[in-house]
């Protein structure tokens, strides 16, 4: 939080793009498929994400703005395909379920 | 040209401006209570002032050139004036302010508010109840770390203003300078500077090289955006307050002699406290930030950032001292 408060400060170029998230300063100038580690310590990946903002530049209330910035991504290890897996898994019990009730009044 | 020579000569035009003035700001050059009181109000006044018409570059350009300048006085009424670096007890603080330069956390710094619970020739109470609270403190900066250093960014503005306060008795009118501070604190945090703001475009000013979303990140990180704008404000118009307190009101009310003193004087005041050496390698700091803000503001702005980080622990440790010895500071 202390680096990504300082990078906040750092960046003074661009008035929309001045206040870097969590996992941004990794990325900073680097190419999208760069590795890096975010803050959590997990390797990852430096990737292009649309990141919603403030605007005070219009005054008070903020418009929310989305931003393209390059952030340090980890890899989700798993849950994809096991949800996938668990999908199919549930559309087979229930097409199983639907047969046997089907044939249960015969 | 000698320093000395070089501030005769600045001297010359203020003798003139100040025959000019005498017929009517003779009493209250003489006064010093009068005269702290009038430099407290324009004090606020012009803070307010800049806080509704140019946020942005108050809070972009208020480190650059007056912060190196405020940490000096920092180390003169906090620490030379008072002797405190002759009681080496004390001299222990130093390392944990030191340690907040290289991005040490917050508990290290509250570190340098022990050895005055030691040092202070005050009651076994009153240490006992400093050292509760440092150990409080240093509780919650480890506890909170990230809110504790957002709620010190703005609480030490206020300790440079309490630090004033408390240096002499104020009357009636000090309370209504405090009472002035309030009103426009609450109305920055109401709303009432927005259209101000809005009509002189202070929300943006892209040639400052800052955005309020900068600071909003930096001093008022919270789910509301209007909130956090408006806090961010009331820190500009703090942040103003402290570096008055600290290059104005302090050093007039601190001064032996009541009377304003010729630049040559200050000059060979302040030669007296710090030695030439230190105040050309404070001065070429100041120039230096001065001169990197120029050339990329927010850069200069962080790297001013951590050399000044440790003054805030330093206030919080002379205000430590103050409290057990129960004198002024």
């Amino acid at each position: 939080m202390k680096r990504a408060l300082v990078a906040a400060l750092l960046v003074g170029s661009s008035a929309l793009a001045d206040i870097p998230p969590d996992d941004s300063w990794q990325c900073q100038g680097k190419a999208a498929g760069v590795e890096c580690v975010t803050q959590a310590g997990l390797e990852g990946v430096c990737t292009s994400k649309l990141v919603p903002r403030w605007d005070y530049r219009h005054g008070l209330p903020p418009k929310t703005i989305h931003v393209e910035l390059m952030i340090c991504v980890a890899p989700v290890a798993g849950p994809a395909p096991r949800s996938a897996l668990a999908g199919v898994l549930l559309a087979m019990m229930a097409m199983l379920a639907a047969f046997f009730s089907r044939r249960r009044p015969a | 040209m000698t320093p000395h020579a070089a501030w005769s000569l600045l001297d010359r035009p203020r003798a003139s401006l100040y025959r000019l003035g005498a017929p009517w700001l003779g009493p209250l050059c003489a006064d010093r209570t009068r005269r702290v009181f009038w430099l407290a109000l324009l004090t606020i006044a012009s803070s307010l002032a800049l806080t509704c018409v140019a946020p942005l570059w108050l809070l972009a350009l208020g480190p650059l050139l007056l912060g190196v300048p405020h940490l000096l006085a920092d180390a003169r009424y906090l620490v030379v004036r008072p002797g405190l670096h002759r009681r080496r007890v004390l001299w222990l603080c130093v390392p944990p302010l030191v340690a907040m330069g290289f991005s040490a956390p917050p508990w290290v710094g509250l570190l340098a508010l022990v050895p005055p619970v030691f040092a202070a020739h005050g009651s076994t109470a009153r240490r006992a109840l400093v050292l509760a609270l440092v150990v409080a403190l240093v509780g919650l900066a480890v506890r909170f770390e990230t809110p504790f250093l957002f709620a010190f960014v703005h609480a030490h503005n206020v300790i440079a203003v309490a630090l004033w306060w408390s240096l002499k008795p104020r009357g009636a009118s000090g309370l209504g300078l405090l009472g002035l501070v309030a009103l426009a604190t609450l109305g920055l945090l109401c709303g009432v500077a927005d259209p101000i703001v809005t009509a002189f475009h202070g929300w943006a000013a892209p040639a400052s090289r800052a955005s309020f979303e900068q600071f909003v990140a930096a001093t008022a990180p919270l789910d509301d955006g209007v909130l956090a704008g408006r806090v961010v404000l009331t820190f500009a118009f703090w942040q103003s307050l402290h570096y008055g307190a600290w290059l104005r009101l302090i050093p007039d009310d601190a001064r032996p002699r009541a009377a304003p003193r010729p630049f040559r004087a200050s000059w060979l005041a302040l030669r007296a406290d710090f030695g030439v050496g230190p105040l050309l390698l404070v001065g070429a700091l100041a120039v230096g930030f001065a001169a990197w803000g120029l050339v990329d503001a927010g850069a200069a702005r962080v790297g001013y950032l951590n050399v000044a980080a440790f003054h805030g622990y330093l206030e919080l440790a002379a205000v430590a001292l103050v409290v057990i010895e129960a004198r002024r500071p």
